[in-house]
C-alpha cells in the first residue's frame, strides 16, 4: 500500500464520518424529536420512553439503518478496508517496531512473557480493531493512530481532550499533593498518561495496561520526551502491582466501559487500595446519557463498536459501586471535550464524557 | 454478537448491507485516484510539463464534442442501474410447465 494512497484513503473515510457525526446524526435526533412531540400532542419536544419504545420506532426507520450501517463499516473500513490501518501498518511492521525509542531506563517497560490476558478481553476485537489492540507488535501503532480520528471533529487535537481532563484533575482542590504519585489504570498507548507526565513533571507516573504493544508505544513516547520517571508495566488494573496505599491520584481514561462489572467493581478495590488516605480517583469513561434517545444511540454504538460492556457499564449504579468499594465524596458530572460544547445537548453526535471523581477517606 | 463470521446486518437485506459496502469501497477508490490525480497534476505543473491552469480552463467545442458519445454512454450505463429492469429474457414461472 503506497503511503499517499493510505492517507487519502483514510482522508476519504473521516470526511464521510464527519457528515455522518454533522448531518446523519442531527437529521435522525430532528426525525425523532419530531415523532416524539406528534405522539406526545406536542408538549414535549424530547425524547419520552424507555430504549426499547425508541428501538421499536426507530428500527423500522430507513434513516437510522444508513446511520447504523455507517457507523459499522467506517469504522470497519478504517481498521480493515484496502486502506486500512490494519493492512497498512502490518506491511510496515519491522521498519515501525525499529522507529521506536528505547525505554530511559531497565525499569520504564516492565512488561511479562507469560501474562495471562483476561478471558474478557480476548473475546472480542474491540474498536473493530482485527487481533484487538494486544495481539501482534504493530497493534499499539495501530491503535495509535486509529485513536487519533476516534472523535472526528477533535481530529488532530484529539489531545486536547486529555488536557482538558488532566487539568481538571491536577486542578481538583481535593488534590492536595503539589507533585502527586500517579497511577494510570488502562494507559494504552499513553495518551491519557502523557499530559499528566508534561504537566507534573516532578510526578512518579505508573501506567498499567495489558497490552504490551501499547505499553512499547508509552514508553517509547516517555522516553523522546526525556521522562526518566516513568513506569509502564503490563499489568491487570485489578492487580496493579503497586504497593497498598502508596499514590496520591488514580485516573484511567476509557478503561472503565471496556469491563465487565466484575472486574470493573475489582479495580475500584485495586484503586482504593493503592491510594494513600485522602487519595484522589478521578475516571474519564462514558455515563451520563441526558436522553433515552442518547442512551439508545450510544446502546447502538456499543453493539457496533464492539464493546459489549459500555451498555453494562450504562446499566450499572456506578456510583452505589463506588460506595461499596469505599470511596467518598463521589462526582459524577458531564465533561466537555473541547471549548463550545454544551456536553447535555450537542448539535452534533459525540461520547457521553463523564468525569467521575472520589475520594478515599483520610 | 456471537456469530464471529457474518457482519452484522443493517438495511431490509444482506444484499442491500453488501452493495452499500461495495459502493462505499469503490468510492474510497475514487477519492484515492482523485487524490493522486491532483498531485501527479501539481507535479508536471512544478516540472514544467503542464502549464498552469491548462487542465482547469474549459475545453473548447471541439473537444467537447468529441468526448459528448462518451459522456452519454457512461450516463446512461449509470441511470440503466436505477430502473431495476432485466437485461434478458427471465425464465418465467412457467418454463418447466412449458416445455415439459
Amino acid at each position: 500500500m503506497r503511503e499517499q494512497d493510505f492517507v487519502a484513503g483514510q482522508d476519504f473515510l473521516l470526511a464521510v464520518k464527519k457528515q455522518w457525526t454533522t448531518t446523519m446524526y442531527p437529521a435522525l435526533k430532528d426525525q425523532f424529536a419530531t415523532a416524539s412531540r406528534d405522539n406526545d400532542g406536542g408538549k414535549d419536544r424530547h425524547a419520552k420512553g424507555d430504549v426499547d419504545t425508541i428501538a421499536s420506532h426507530m428500527e423500522t426507520s430507513t434513516d437510522y439503518r444508513l446511520f447504523a450501517w455507517f457507523e459499522r463499516h467506517l469504522q470497519k473500513m478504517k481498521y480493515s478496508g484496502s486502506y486500512g490501518l490494519a493492512p497498512y501498518h502490518r506491511e510496515r511492521q519491522d521498519t515501525l517496531m525499529d522507529e521506536l525509542a528505547e525505554p530511559l531506563t531497565s525499569e520504564a517497560l516492565q512488561l511479562d512473557d507469560q501474562f495471562e490476558q483476561p478471558a474478557y478481553y480476548t473475546a472480542v476485537d474491540i474498536h473493530q480493531h482485527p487481533g484487538g489492540v494486544w495481539s501482534e507488535p504493530v497493534s499499539g501503532l495501530i491503535y495509535e493512530r486509529g485513536a487519533r480520528t476516534t472523535t472526528p471533529l477533535l481530529n488532530k487535537s484529539h489531545r486536547d481532550l486529555h488536557d482538558r481532563f488532566t487539568d481538571s484533575v491536577l486542578g481538583d482542590e481535593r488534590l492536595t499533593t503539589g507533585a502527586p504519585d500517579i497511577l494510570d489504570m488502562g494507559c494504552g498507548f499513553g495518551k491519557s498518561t502523557r499530559p499528566f507526565w508534561t504537566a507534573s513533571p516532578d510526578s512518579h507516573i505508573t501506567g498499567v495496561d495489558l497490552a504490551a504493544p501499547c505499553l512499547r508505544v508509552a514508553a517509547s513516547e516517555a522516553a523522546r520526551d526525556g521522562r526518566d520517571n516513568m513506569v509502564f508495566r503490563q499489568a491487570d488494573a485489578r492487580h496493579t502491582g503497586c504497593a497498598d496505599g502508596s499514590v496520591d491520584l488514580v485516573t484511567s481514561t476509557m478503561l472503565l466501559h471496556e469491563m465487565p462489572d466484575t472486574a470493573r467493581r475489582e479495580m475500584f478495590a485495586e484503586s482504593w487500595r493503592v491510594l494513600r488516605p485522602g487519595g484522589l480517583a478521578v475516571h474519564l469513561d462514558f455515563w451520563l446519557l441526558p436522553t433515552a434517545f442518547d442512551r439508545f444511540i450510544m446502546e447502538g454504538h456499543s453493539k457496533r463498536n464492539n464493546e459489549p460492556f459500555m451498555k453494562a457499564l450504562f446499566d450499572s449504579d456506578l456510583p452505589g459501586d463506588l460506595r461499596a468499594a469505599g470511596f467518598v465524596d463521589i462526582d459524577i458530572s458531564a465533561f466537555s471535550e473541547a471549548d463550545g460544547i454544551d456536553p447535555l445537548n450537542a448539535p452534533f453526535w459525540r461520547f457521553p464524557w463523564t468525569r467521575i471523581a472520589m475520594t478515599k477517606p483520610g | 454478537m456471537n456469530d464471529s463470521e457474518h457482519e452484522q446486518q443493517f438495511l431490509s437485506a444482506p444484499e442491500n448491507d453488501r452493495l452499500m459496502a461495495f459502493s462505499m469501497a469503490l468510492a474510497t477508490e475514487l477519492w484515492v485516484t482523485r487524490a493522486r490525480l491532483h498531485r501527479l497534476e501539481g507535479m508536471l505543473q512544478a516540472s514544467g510539463h503542464l502549464s498552469d491552469g491548462a487542465l482547469d480552463n474549459a475545453p473548447d467545442d471541439a473537444e467537447r464534442a468529441a468526448m459528448q458519445p462518451d459522456l452519454e454512454r457512461f450516463v446512461s450505463g449509470l441511470m440503466a442501474t436505477l430502473k431495476g429492469k432485466q437485461a434478458s429474457v427471465p425464465a418465467g414461472d412457467d418454463i418447466l410447465q412449458r416445455f415439459v
